[in-house]
């Protein structure tokens, strides 16, 4: 059953075998942690957002009609869950609580190697300051090579709206690189 | 004093994508664009920020499978109430009825010397019963 299609271990799954979605989770955890570190930085609530996003899917898997691909839908869940994170943080930062520590930077490239870190470090200080729609397109489209298609389906967006915010999105992180150095 | 972003037109930008993912694209050249500086700068922009991942992983704990099947286990297989009832029906009988088997045993061994009148005080009978046995041996 491993080799099987997705559309089949679904099927398996709402017969009632519910342990298979142990292979959904296998096979799709590392693009949702991808995507959910790369939009939040590798903190403690990218973890639980991970599984809520896999407990989600399962929540809602009746209603997949298949008409984008498993893959999509769970990191439209993922890409959901951690602007909802984002949305919070901002929240708390209102709030005055000091959000504003070292580790709640985006740290999109985990424990850089080191003739890289400068760079890495520069790149995710300067993600961390992109408004949060220019990090999704930008996370998905260029870090994790996304097509722009994809990236217009997995964020419920047009595919001009995708291109335009990508655009300002490099050319912010373009300024924010050069401010860095 | 803050820069200005420069903001590509969408056909520029679809084209420096297919550029930056292309194999051959280190000896692109930018002519084509509109401003073939700011087009090569982004261009390497996305060709350094794309190696970088390529060069790290990223991933869960190894213990997430088994986390999210926990948590799935504890979220949707709760028990109906007739399950719940039957289980919590089944301890108590469980318990009644070994209470029951206890009391029984005891019953037995001390050879119907507990009785309610050895609990209250109010046995008439010569013999020393056993609850008045354990009194007389301190």
């Amino acid at each position: 059953m491993k080799h099987a299609s997705d559309r089949e271990i679904i099927r398996e799954i709402l017969n009632g075998n519910q342990e298979l979605f142990r292979i959904l989770v296998d096979r799709y955890k590392n693009p949702v942690a991808a995507v959910i570190k790369g939009m939040l930085g590798d903190c403690p609530e990218a973890e639980d957002i991970g599984q809520d996003t896999f407990i989600s899917l399962f929540r809602t898997l009746a209603n997949f009609r298949g008409e984008s691909a498993l893959k999509t839908y769970l990191i439209r869940i993922a890409m959901n869950l951690s602007l909802n994170e984002l949305k919070r943080r901002k929240r708390m930062q209102a709030k005055n609580v000091n959000m504003d520590s070292p580790e709640n930077y985006v740290q999109l490239f985990e424990k850089p190697q080191q003739e890289n870190r400068e760079l890495a470090e520069s790149i995710n200080m300067a993600l961390a300051k992109l408004d949060s729609r220019q990090r999704s397109v930008f996370i998905l489209r260029i870090v994790e090579g996304y097509s722009t298609k994809e990236t217009a389906d997995i964020l419920h967006i047009p595919l001009g709206t995708v291109l335009s915010r990508l655009s300002r999105a490099m050319s912010e992180m373009k300024i924010l690189l050069a401010n860095e150095n | 004093m803050k820069i200005k972003p420069e903001i590509m037109n969408r056909k520029e930008i679809e084209k420096l994508l297919s550029l930056a993912e292309s194999k051959s694209a280190d000896k692109t050249e930018f002519s084509g664009f509109s401003e073939p500086a700011e087009a090569e700068s982004k261009f390497r922009l996305l060709r350094t920020v794309r190696a970088n991942r390529n060069e790290q992983e990223t991933g869960f704990s190894p213990f997430f499978t088994e986390q999210v099947m926990g948590k799935i286990n504890v979220l949707f297989n709760k028990p109906d109430i007739q399950t719940y009832l039957s289980m919590q029906f089944s301890k108590v009988f469980a318990f009644g009825f070994s209470t029951v088997i206890l009391i029984l045993f005891a019953l037995y061994f001390m050879h119907g010397q507990i009785n309610f009148s050895a609990f209250t005080g109010t046995d008439s009978g010569n013999e020393i019963n056993f609850i008045s046995s354990v009194f007389y041996e301190f």
